[in-house]
Protein backbone atom coordinates (compact mmCIF):
# COMPACT_ATOMS: atom_id res chain seq x y z
CA UNK A 1 0.00 0.00 0.00
CA UNK A 2 2.85 2.69 1.22
CA UNK A 3 5.34 1.42 -1.72
CA UNK A 4 2.14 1.90 -3.96
CA UNK A 5 2.10 5.16 -2.96
CA UNK A 6 5.99 5.83 -3.51
CA UNK A 7 5.55 4.38 -7.22
CA UNK A 8 2.56 6.43 -7.93
CA UNK A 9 4.52 8.94 -7.26
CA UNK A 10 7.35 8.39 -8.63
CA UNK A 11 5.43 8.05 -11.89
CA UNK A 12 3.65 11.25 -11.32
CA UNK A 13 6.65 12.87 -11.35
CA UNK A 14 7.84 11.14 -14.60
CA UNK A 15 4.52 11.52 -16.55
CA UNK A 16 4.94 15.22 -15.93
CA UNK A 17 8.39 16.04 -16.31
CA UNK A 18 8.81 16.69 -19.81
CA UNK A 19 6.27 19.84 -19.34
CA UNK A 20 8.31 22.67 -17.76
CA UNK A 21 5.32 24.92 -17.85
CA UNK A 22 3.76 23.27 -15.01
CA UNK A 23 7.08 22.94 -13.11
CA UNK A 24 6.20 25.42 -10.53
CA UNK A 25 2.98 23.75 -9.62
CA UNK A 26 4.08 20.67 -9.64
CA UNK A 27 7.36 20.86 -7.88
CA UNK A 28 4.23 22.47 -4.90
CA UNK A 29 2.28 19.19 -5.52
CA UNK A 30 5.50 16.70 -5.17
CA UNK A 31 6.34 18.38 -2.10
CA UNK A 32 3.07 17.93 -0.74
CA UNK A 33 3.26 14.45 -2.09
CA UNK A 34 6.69 13.46 -0.62
CA UNK A 35 5.48 14.96 3.03
CA UNK A 36 2.25 12.66 3.30
CA UNK A 37 4.13 9.88 2.12
CA UNK A 38 7.03 10.67 4.44
CA UNK A 39 4.59 10.77 7.55
CA UNK A 40 2.93 7.36 6.88
CA UNK A 41 6.32 5.45 6.34
CA UNK A 42 8.35 7.21 9.05
CA UNK A 43 6.86 6.87 12.96
CA UNK A 44 6.24 10.12 14.98
CA UNK A 45 8.89 10.58 17.57
CA UNK A 46 8.16 9.41 20.62
CA UNK A 47 8.94 13.85 21.59
CA UNK A 48 6.09 14.59 18.92
CA UNK A 49 3.78 11.69 20.43
CA UNK A 50 3.77 12.83 24.24
CA UNK A 51 3.42 16.18 22.92
CA UNK A 52 0.16 15.36 20.59
CA UNK A 53 -0.75 13.10 23.78
CA UNK A 54 -0.70 16.53 25.94
CA UNK A 55 -2.28 18.07 23.60
CA UNK A 56 -5.71 16.03 23.45
CA UNK A 57 -5.39 15.05 26.81
CA UNK A 58 -5.70 18.89 27.54
CA UNK A 59 -8.61 18.89 25.43
CA UNK A 60 -10.43 16.08 27.40
CA UNK A 61 -9.98 17.35 30.44
CA UNK A 62 -11.91 20.74 29.34
CA UNK A 63 -14.43 18.41 28.05
CA UNK A 64 -14.45 16.39 31.67
CA UNK A 65 -12.15 17.98 34.52
CA UNK A 66 -10.41 16.11 37.32
CA UNK A 67 -12.24 14.70 40.73
CA UNK A 68 -11.10 16.89 43.23
CA UNK A 69 -9.85 14.41 45.03
CA UNK A 70 -5.81 14.47 45.41
CA UNK A 71 -6.09 11.20 47.39
CA UNK A 72 -7.50 8.98 44.62
CA UNK A 73 -5.93 10.50 41.84
CA UNK A 74 -2.49 9.67 43.89
CA UNK A 75 -3.61 6.42 44.19
CA UNK A 76 -4.77 5.63 40.84
CA UNK A 77 -1.34 7.31 39.55
CA UNK A 78 0.52 5.25 41.65
CA UNK A 79 -1.78 1.85 40.32
CA UNK A 80 -1.24 2.75 36.69
CA UNK A 81 2.40 3.39 37.00
CA UNK A 82 2.94 0.12 38.06
CA UNK A 83 1.66 -1.59 35.33
CA UNK A 84 3.19 0.50 33.00
CA UNK A 85 6.34 -0.79 34.56
CA UNK A 86 5.71 -4.26 33.55
CA UNK A 87 5.31 -3.29 29.53
CA UNK A 88 7.43 -2.21 26.89
CA UNK A 89 7.28 1.36 27.25
CA UNK A 90 7.88 1.85 31.30
CA UNK A 91 9.67 5.07 30.55
CA UNK A 92 7.13 7.19 28.97
CA UNK A 93 5.88 10.29 30.93
CA UNK A 94 2.60 7.93 32.20
CA UNK A 95 -0.10 10.02 33.77
CA UNK A 96 -3.29 8.78 35.16
CA UNK A 97 -6.27 10.53 35.78
CA UNK A 98 -9.89 10.34 37.42
CA UNK A 99 -12.20 12.53 35.15
CA UNK A 100 -15.34 14.51 37.44
CA UNK A 101 -18.35 12.72 35.15
CA UNK A 102 -20.91 10.08 35.72
CA UNK A 103 -20.68 8.22 32.12
CA UNK A 104 -18.85 5.81 32.42
CA UNK A 105 -15.62 5.09 30.13
CA UNK A 106 -11.89 5.29 29.74
CA UNK A 107 -9.76 6.74 27.40
CA UNK A 108 -5.72 6.62 26.50
CA UNK A 109 -3.51 9.64 24.56
CA UNK A 110 -0.81 8.80 22.97
CA UNK A 111 2.12 9.14 25.21
CA UNK A 112 0.79 7.63 28.06
CA UNK A 113 -2.14 9.99 29.46
CA UNK A 114 -5.01 7.46 30.92
CA UNK A 115 -7.92 8.38 31.64
CA UNK A 116 -10.92 6.97 33.48
CA UNK A 117 -14.26 8.08 34.60
CA UNK A 118 -15.44 8.61 38.15
CA UNK A 119 -18.74 7.05 36.85
CA UNK A 120 -16.57 3.83 35.69
CA UNK A 121 -14.54 3.25 38.64
CA UNK A 122 -17.87 3.47 40.72
CA UNK A 123 -18.94 0.12 39.24
CA UNK A 124 -16.08 -1.96 40.23
CA UNK A 125 -15.55 -4.41 42.75
CA UNK A 126 -11.91 -4.71 43.69
CA UNK A 127 -8.53 -3.35 42.66
CA UNK A 128 -7.93 -6.12 40.13
CA UNK A 129 -10.98 -4.91 38.12
CA UNK A 130 -9.15 -1.48 38.05
CA UNK A 131 -5.89 -2.90 37.15
CA UNK A 132 -7.33 -4.60 34.59
CA UNK A 133 -9.02 -1.91 33.15
CA UNK A 134 -5.94 1.08 33.05
CA UNK A 135 -4.04 -1.77 31.92
CA UNK A 136 -6.46 -2.32 28.64
CA UNK A 137 -5.64 1.67 28.08
CA UNK A 138 -1.80 1.42 28.63
CA UNK A 139 -2.42 -1.02 25.81
CA UNK A 140 -3.68 1.33 23.50
CA UNK A 141 -0.83 3.43 24.53
CA UNK A 142 2.29 0.87 23.93
CA UNK A 143 0.57 -0.39 20.61
CA UNK A 144 0.13 3.41 19.68
CA UNK A 145 -3.47 2.52 18.32
CA UNK A 146 -5.02 6.05 18.59
CA UNK A 147 -2.21 6.99 16.90
CA UNK A 148 -2.39 5.09 13.90
CA UNK A 149 -6.01 5.66 13.75
CA UNK A 150 -4.94 9.28 13.73
CA UNK A 151 -2.39 8.79 10.86
CA UNK A 152 -4.54 6.89 8.53
CA UNK A 153 -7.60 9.62 8.78
CA UNK A 154 -7.54 12.94 11.01
CA UNK A 155 -3.94 14.09 10.43
CA UNK A 156 -4.33 13.12 6.32
CA UNK A 157 -4.54 17.08 5.83
CA UNK A 158 -1.37 17.79 7.01
CA UNK A 159 1.85 16.98 5.99
CA UNK A 160 4.19 14.96 7.74
CA UNK A 161 6.66 18.21 8.21
CA UNK A 162 3.69 20.38 8.81
CA UNK A 163 2.79 18.07 11.66
CA UNK A 164 6.17 17.80 13.36
CA UNK A 165 6.24 21.77 13.25
CA UNK A 166 3.36 22.35 14.52
CA UNK A 167 3.46 19.95 17.25
CA UNK A 168 6.64 21.80 18.72
CA UNK A 169 4.90 25.25 18.22
CA UNK A 170 2.00 24.50 21.67
CA UNK A 171 -0.78 27.24 21.43
CA UNK A 172 -0.08 28.07 17.30
CA UNK A 173 -3.29 27.47 15.31
CA UNK A 174 -1.94 24.45 13.96
CA UNK A 175 -1.56 23.03 16.94
CA UNK A 176 -5.32 23.57 18.12
CA UNK A 177 -6.12 22.19 14.95
CA UNK A 178 -4.22 18.97 14.82
CA UNK A 179 -5.36 18.26 18.36
CA UNK A 180 -9.26 19.07 17.72
CA UNK A 181 -8.41 16.36 15.16
CA UNK A 182 -6.57 13.70 17.18
CA UNK A 183 -9.71 14.22 20.03
CA UNK A 184 -12.19 13.46 17.44
CA UNK A 185 -10.74 10.35 17.11
CA UNK A 186 -12.23 9.66 20.54
CA UNK A 187 -15.88 10.66 19.88
CA UNK A 188 -15.60 8.43 17.29
CA UNK A 189 -13.80 5.18 18.53
CA UNK A 190 -10.99 2.86 17.45
CA UNK A 191 -10.65 -0.07 15.41
CA UNK A 192 -12.85 -3.05 16.79
CA UNK A 193 -9.65 -5.10 16.48
CA UNK A 194 -7.73 -2.54 18.14
CA UNK A 195 -10.03 -3.22 21.23
CA UNK A 196 -9.79 -7.13 21.09
CA UNK A 197 -6.05 -6.79 21.26
CA UNK A 198 -6.12 -4.35 23.92
CA UNK A 199 -8.40 -6.63 25.56
CA UNK A 200 -5.73 -9.61 25.33
CA UNK A 201 -2.17 -7.34 25.96
CA UNK A 202 -4.46 -5.73 28.86
CA UNK A 203 -5.13 -8.94 31.53
CA UNK A 204 -1.48 -10.43 30.64
CA UNK A 205 -0.22 -6.56 31.74
CA UNK A 206 -2.17 -6.64 35.13
CA UNK A 207 -0.80 -10.54 35.96
CA UNK A 208 2.32 -9.52 35.30
CA UNK A 209 1.70 -6.91 37.68
CA UNK A 210 0.77 -9.46 40.33
CA UNK A 211 -3.44 -8.70 39.79
CA UNK A 212 -5.59 -11.72 39.53
CA UNK A 213 -6.01 -11.53 35.51
CA UNK A 214 -9.63 -11.89 35.41
CA UNK A 215 -9.99 -8.56 36.99
CA UNK A 216 -10.77 -6.99 33.56
CA UNK A 217 -13.39 -9.66 32.04
CA UNK A 218 -14.83 -9.10 35.62
CA UNK A 219 -15.95 -5.27 34.45
CA UNK A 220 -16.69 -5.99 31.18
CA UNK A 221 -19.10 -8.78 32.59
CA UNK A 222 -20.54 -5.99 34.53
CA UNK A 223 -20.44 -3.58 31.53
CA UNK A 224 -22.84 -6.24 29.34
CA UNK A 225 -25.45 -5.78 32.25
CA UNK A 226 -25.91 -2.34 31.60
CA UNK A 227 -28.42 -1.23 29.59
CA UNK A 228 -26.91 0.59 26.27
CA UNK A 229 -29.50 3.30 26.09
CA UNK A 230 -28.74 4.33 29.75
CA UNK A 231 -27.21 8.12 28.98
CA UNK A 232 -24.55 6.96 30.98
CA UNK A 233 -22.40 4.16 28.75
CA UNK A 234 -23.84 5.98 25.10
CA UNK A 235 -20.54 7.15 24.43
CA UNK A 236 -18.81 4.03 25.09
CA UNK A 237 -21.12 1.85 23.19
CA UNK A 238 -21.01 4.01 20.27
CA UNK A 239 -16.94 3.62 20.37
CA UNK A 240 -16.50 -0.07 21.55
CA UNK A 241 -18.02 -3.68 20.53
CA UNK A 242 -20.39 -4.91 22.35
CA UNK A 243 -19.04 -5.87 26.18
CA UNK A 244 -20.58 -9.37 25.70
CA UNK A 245 -18.49 -9.92 22.69
CA UNK A 246 -15.28 -8.91 24.17
CA UNK A 247 -15.93 -11.01 27.48
CA UNK A 248 -16.65 -13.96 25.70
CA UNK A 249 -13.32 -13.67 22.77
CA UNK A 250 -10.89 -12.77 25.92
CA UNK A 251 -12.17 -15.45 28.02
CA UNK A 252 -11.47 -17.50 24.63
CA UNK A 253 -8.65 -16.44 24.59
CA UNK A 254 -7.25 -16.35 28.23
CA UNK A 255 -8.07 -20.69 28.44
CA UNK A 256 -5.19 -22.43 29.04
CA UNK A 257 -3.02 -19.43 29.31
CA UNK A 258 -3.87 -17.10 32.03
CA UNK A 259 -6.05 -19.25 34.59
CA UNK A 260 -3.22 -20.27 36.89
CA UNK A 261 -3.27 -16.38 37.30
CA UNK A 262 -6.48 -16.10 38.57
CA UNK A 263 -5.96 -17.24 41.87
CA UNK A 264 -3.67 -13.93 42.07
CA UNK A 265 -4.51 -11.32 44.88
CA UNK A 266 -7.49 -9.01 43.81
CA UNK A 267 -6.79 -6.16 46.66
CA UNK A 268 -10.54 -5.72 47.75
CA UNK A 269 -9.85 -4.93 50.87
CA UNK A 270 -8.14 -1.74 50.19
CA UNK A 271 -9.99 -0.70 46.84
CA UNK A 272 -13.14 -0.82 49.45
CA UNK A 273 -11.62 1.64 51.83
CA UNK A 274 -10.11 3.78 49.13
CA UNK A 275 -13.58 4.25 47.69
CA UNK A 276 -15.11 4.44 51.24
CA UNK A 277 -13.23 7.55 51.90
CA UNK A 278 -13.37 9.26 48.99
CA UNK A 279 -16.86 8.98 48.73
CA UNK A 280 -17.37 10.44 52.51
CA UNK A 281 -15.05 13.26 51.02
CA UNK A 282 -16.33 13.41 47.48
CA UNK A 283 -18.86 17.27 46.73
CA UNK A 284 -20.24 16.95 43.53
CA UNK A 285 -19.74 19.98 41.41
CA UNK A 286 -21.93 22.87 40.91
CA UNK A 287 -23.04 23.02 37.37
CA UNK B 1 -20.93 -10.85 88.05
CA UNK B 2 -20.97 -7.33 88.39
CA UNK B 3 -23.24 -5.01 86.11
CA UNK B 4 -20.50 -3.44 84.12
CA UNK B 5 -19.50 -6.91 83.37
CA UNK B 6 -22.42 -7.68 82.16
CA UNK B 7 -22.78 -4.54 80.11
CA UNK B 8 -19.30 -5.05 78.34
CA UNK B 9 -20.69 -8.78 77.54
CA UNK B 10 -23.72 -7.51 75.92
CA UNK B 11 -21.74 -4.94 74.14
CA UNK B 12 -19.21 -7.24 72.94
CA UNK B 13 -22.41 -9.26 71.67
CA UNK B 14 -24.41 -6.57 70.43
CA UNK B 15 -20.45 -5.64 68.07
CA UNK B 16 -20.22 -9.48 67.15
CA UNK B 17 -23.66 -9.42 65.45
CA UNK B 18 -23.44 -6.33 64.13
CA UNK B 19 -20.15 -7.48 62.48
CA UNK B 20 -21.03 -11.03 61.36
CA UNK B 21 -24.71 -8.87 59.89
CA UNK B 22 -22.45 -6.40 58.13
CA UNK B 23 -20.23 -9.24 56.77
CA UNK B 24 -23.39 -11.25 55.20
CA UNK B 25 -24.26 -8.22 53.65
CA UNK B 26 -21.34 -6.75 51.88
CA UNK B 27 -20.52 -10.81 50.54
CA UNK B 28 -24.02 -11.74 49.50
CA UNK B 29 -24.63 -9.14 47.20
CA UNK B 30 -25.38 -10.00 43.31
CA UNK B 31 -27.75 -11.69 41.81
CA UNK B 32 -27.30 -13.01 38.30
CA UNK B 33 -29.12 -15.07 35.40
CA UNK B 34 -27.87 -18.00 33.20
CA UNK B 35 -27.60 -17.00 29.88
CA UNK B 36 -27.68 -20.20 28.85
CA UNK B 37 -28.20 -24.28 30.15
CA UNK B 38 -25.03 -24.69 32.27
CA UNK B 39 -23.39 -27.73 33.98
CA UNK B 40 -22.77 -26.75 37.51
CA UNK B 41 -19.60 -28.52 38.53
CA UNK B 42 -17.89 -29.27 42.08
CA UNK B 43 -14.80 -27.05 41.84
CA UNK B 44 -13.72 -24.24 39.48
CA UNK B 45 -11.90 -26.59 36.87
CA UNK B 46 -13.36 -27.43 33.39
CA UNK B 47 -12.43 -31.31 34.38
CA UNK B 48 -14.69 -31.21 37.58
CA UNK B 49 -17.92 -33.21 38.79
CA UNK B 50 -21.18 -31.88 37.45
CA UNK B 51 -23.34 -31.91 40.26
CA UNK B 52 -26.21 -30.36 39.06
CA UNK B 53 -27.66 -28.41 35.70
CA UNK B 54 -29.52 -25.24 35.43
CA UNK B 55 -31.32 -24.44 32.39
CA UNK B 56 -31.15 -20.79 30.36
CA UNK B 57 -32.56 -17.73 32.27
CA UNK B 58 -31.97 -19.24 35.96
CA UNK B 59 -31.89 -16.80 38.44
CA UNK B 60 -28.84 -17.65 40.86
CA UNK B 61 -27.24 -16.12 43.83
CA UNK B 62 -23.52 -15.09 43.18
CA UNK B 63 -21.36 -16.77 46.14
CA UNK B 64 -17.99 -16.52 45.32
CA UNK B 65 -15.70 -15.34 42.35
CA UNK B 66 -12.51 -16.74 41.42
CA UNK B 67 -10.39 -16.18 38.35
CA UNK B 68 -12.72 -16.95 34.92
CA UNK B 69 -15.27 -19.09 37.37
CA UNK B 70 -18.18 -18.38 39.66
CA UNK B 71 -19.40 -20.30 42.56
CA UNK B 72 -23.33 -19.70 42.32
CA UNK B 73 -26.44 -21.03 44.27
CA UNK B 74 -29.54 -21.59 42.50
CA UNK B 75 -32.83 -24.44 42.50
CA UNK B 76 -30.73 -25.95 45.97
CA UNK B 77 -27.71 -26.33 44.05
CA UNK B 78 -24.48 -24.90 44.63
CA UNK B 79 -21.30 -25.33 42.27
CA UNK B 80 -19.09 -23.35 40.13
CA UNK B 81 -20.09 -21.62 36.55
CA UNK B 82 -17.66 -19.87 34.19
CA UNK B 83 -18.02 -16.34 34.00
CA UNK B 84 -19.26 -15.62 30.45
CA UNK B 85 -22.65 -18.23 31.41
CA UNK B 86 -24.10 -15.88 33.84
CA UNK B 87 -25.39 -12.25 32.90
CA UNK B 88 -25.63 -9.81 35.97
CA UNK B 89 -28.88 -8.57 37.39
CA UNK B 90 -32.01 -10.70 37.20
CA UNK B 91 -33.52 -8.85 33.47
CA UNK B 92 -33.61 -10.34 30.49
CA UNK B 93 -30.37 -9.85 28.47
CA UNK B 94 -29.43 -6.61 27.07
CA UNK B 95 -33.12 -5.03 27.92
CA UNK B 96 -33.08 -4.02 31.84
CA UNK B 97 -34.95 -1.57 32.14
CA UNK B 98 -33.54 -0.76 35.48
CA UNK B 99 -30.77 1.66 34.40
CA UNK B 100 -27.60 0.96 36.08
CA UNK B 101 -26.62 0.21 39.27
CA UNK B 102 -23.86 2.17 41.18
CA UNK B 103 -22.31 -0.44 43.41
CA UNK B 104 -20.76 2.75 45.48
CA UNK B 105 -22.97 5.30 47.06
CA UNK B 106 -22.63 7.85 49.54
CA UNK B 107 -24.77 6.34 51.90
CA UNK B 108 -23.04 3.35 52.52
CA UNK B 109 -20.20 1.97 54.28
CA UNK B 110 -19.17 -0.65 51.64
CA UNK B 111 -20.21 -2.26 48.05
CA UNK B 112 -24.35 -1.56 47.75
CA UNK B 113 -24.97 -4.07 45.58
CA UNK B 114 -28.34 -5.36 44.41
CA UNK B 115 -29.87 -2.60 46.83
CA UNK B 116 -27.91 0.15 44.84
CA UNK B 117 -29.04 3.50 43.94
CA UNK B 118 -30.24 3.45 40.13
CA UNK B 119 -28.81 6.02 38.36
CA UNK B 120 -31.69 7.27 35.54
CA UNK B 121 -30.45 8.76 32.45
CA UNK B 122 -29.89 12.59 32.01
CA UNK B 123 -26.70 12.00 34.07
CA UNK B 124 -23.72 14.70 33.87
CA UNK B 125 -22.58 12.89 31.10
CA UNK B 126 -19.45 13.08 28.24
CA UNK B 127 -20.70 13.10 25.07
CA UNK B 128 -19.06 12.15 21.72
CA UNK B 129 -20.21 16.24 21.12
CA UNK B 130 -18.59 17.12 24.46
CA UNK B 131 -15.34 15.84 22.62
CA UNK B 132 -15.83 17.22 19.54
CA UNK B 133 -16.17 20.92 21.17
CA UNK B 134 -13.37 20.14 23.48
CA UNK B 135 -11.40 23.51 24.44
CA UNK B 136 -8.33 22.96 26.26
CA UNK B 137 -7.89 23.22 29.90
CA UNK B 138 -4.12 23.86 31.28
CA UNK B 139 -4.82 24.58 34.64
CA UNK B 140 -6.01 20.73 35.16
CA UNK B 141 -2.92 19.77 32.64
CA UNK B 142 -1.13 21.04 35.69
CA UNK B 143 -3.06 19.31 38.33
CA UNK B 144 -2.82 15.99 36.33
CA UNK B 145 1.62 16.40 36.69
CA UNK B 146 1.46 16.99 40.40
CA UNK B 147 -0.40 13.63 40.91
CA UNK B 148 2.25 11.52 38.85
CA UNK B 149 4.10 8.53 40.62
CA UNK B 150 7.43 7.93 40.32
CA UNK B 151 8.65 3.89 40.04
CA UNK B 152 9.63 3.64 44.04
CA UNK B 153 5.87 5.01 44.85
CA UNK B 154 4.01 2.73 42.63
CA UNK B 155 6.43 -0.33 44.22
CA UNK B 156 5.90 0.75 47.50
CA UNK B 157 2.07 0.28 47.16
CA UNK B 158 2.23 -2.71 44.95
CA UNK B 159 4.25 -4.19 47.65
CA UNK B 160 1.73 -3.47 50.55
CA UNK B 161 -0.90 -5.32 49.19
CA UNK B 162 1.20 -8.18 48.42
CA UNK B 163 1.81 -8.20 44.83
CA UNK B 164 4.28 -10.62 43.21
CA UNK B 165 5.58 -9.68 39.14
CA UNK B 166 5.72 -12.17 37.35
CA UNK B 167 6.96 -13.16 33.41
CA UNK B 168 4.11 -13.97 31.19
CA UNK B 169 3.99 -13.65 27.53
CA UNK B 170 1.90 -11.45 25.55
CA UNK B 171 -1.17 -13.75 24.17
CA UNK B 172 -0.97 -14.82 20.30
CA UNK B 173 -2.14 -11.68 18.13
CA UNK B 174 -4.94 -13.18 16.67
CA UNK B 175 -7.53 -15.75 17.74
Amino acid sequence: MRANKLVAGTLLLAALAPWPAQAFDLNLDLNKLRDVVTQQLKPMSEKDEIQLGRGIAANLLGAAPLVPDAQLQAYVNRLGKWLAMHTDRPALPWHFGVLDTESVNAFATPGGYVFITRGLLLQMRDEAELAGVLAHEISHVVEKHALETMKKGAFLEFAGDTLSQALRSEGSAEFSKIVSAGTEVFARGLDKQDEFAADRMGVVIAARAGYDAYGLPGTLQTLAAINPKDDAVALMFKTHPDPAERLELLLTAMEGKLEQYGDQPKVADRFASVMKSHMARYQPKKK
Amino acid sequence: MNRSGINRRFKILVATVGALLFAVAYAASEVGSTRVDVNVLSAPKTDAKTVGQLSANTRVDIAERRGAWMRVKANGTTGWVRLHQVRLGTGPEKTSSQGMKMLWTAGQTGRSGATGIVATTGVRGLSAEDLKTAQPNPQQVQALEKYRANDASAREQARAAGLRERQIALLPKEQ
